[in-house]
């Protein structure tokens, strides 16, 4: 492997250790709303697969 | 007066943070030799004066285009006393490949944590005290576009100005060996004595030809090194 890509990879598992240490990611409740858009999605939107 | 130059990736809102500092003290021209708008403005703060310069929006500094050339150039060469650069705190991990490479030139940095408020509507939240001292640099966290944060920021280039940092971020260990490496024969034929030993070694390693022509140093040579 080239030293651009060891380079970049090193960049991006120190960013990782860093976001690690600092940022949460803070899972939000769903919504009565939410739930309104993923049935109306999943039921007229999502391709149909029986169809496939 | 201080002279600060803006970095980021494009839309972080630089452009908003350009206009917040400077307000209707614009210059607007072209980067030398290129058709690329180059936008200077003056900012004053409790009576000092910083002279403000908005660098293209760059993903990296690889100078691989355009737009990253004028950015390393101009920081490498011009040596503003701060790099203010601004990182969009919504997609932090992205934004944060550009301030390690900043951080790697030893520009004497400020992070500008902007779009807080959509960060937070993500879901993140981010610990802006340990971000700045896992960085090594001051972060101030920022809404420009409600203008939350910019006295903050004039504030903290004040500071830095006066109290330049190079922090040093070390990276795994087969990497620092060959940085290690390069560095050292880097320093023993003073090769580019003007640029941080450290960022020419990098920028070789990474066989960068814009920095490999200045150096006069063919890819062979820089892999003998290594090997």
């Amino acid at each position: 492997m080239d030293f651009v890509s060891l380079l970049a990879m090193a960049r991006y598992e120190k960013i990782g250790e860093i976001i690690g240490r600092c940022v949460e990611r803070i899972e939000k409740p769903r919504t009565f709303s939410d739930l309104i858009d993923t049935v109306v999605l999943d039921k007229y939107l999502v391709f149909p697969y029986s169809l496939y | 007066m201080i002279r600060v130059a803006l970095a980021g990736n494009p839309n972080v809102g630089k452009s908003v943070i350009f206009n917040a500092l400077t307000g209707a003290k614009q210059k607007v021209g072209n980067w030398p030799g290129v058709t690329v708008e180059k936008k200077e403005g003056i900012c004053e703060y409790k009576g000092m004066k910083m002279q403000i310069v908005d660098l293209p929006g760059i993903y990296s500094l690889t100078a691989t285009s355009i737009d990253e050339k004028i950015a390393r150039d101009y920081i490498l060469n011009e040596k503003p006393d701060v790099v203010v650069d601004i990182v969009d705190a919504s997609n932090i991990e992205r934004n944060l490949y550009l301030t390690l490479q900043l951080i790697e030139m030893e520009a004497n940095i400020v992070v500008a944590l902007n779009k807080m408020d959509l960060a937070r509507v993500k879901g993140y939240k981010i610990n802006v005290r340990r971000l700045s001292m896992e960085l090594g640099v001051p972060v101030v966290p920022m809404v420009a576009v409600k203008n939350e944060g910019i006295e903050e920021l004039k504030q903290a280039i004040v500071y830095a100005s006066k109290n330049p940092k190079k922090p040093l971020i070390r990276y795994n260990d087969g990497v620092e060996r060959a940085i290690s490496s390069v560095q050292r024969k880097v320093i023993e034929n003073s090769i580019l004595p003007e640029y941080p030993s450290r960022f020419v070694a990098i920028k070789l390693l990474e066989l960068d030809e814009d920095i490999l022509r200045k150096a006069g140093i063919s890819e062979e040579v820089v892999k003998g090194w290594i090997s």
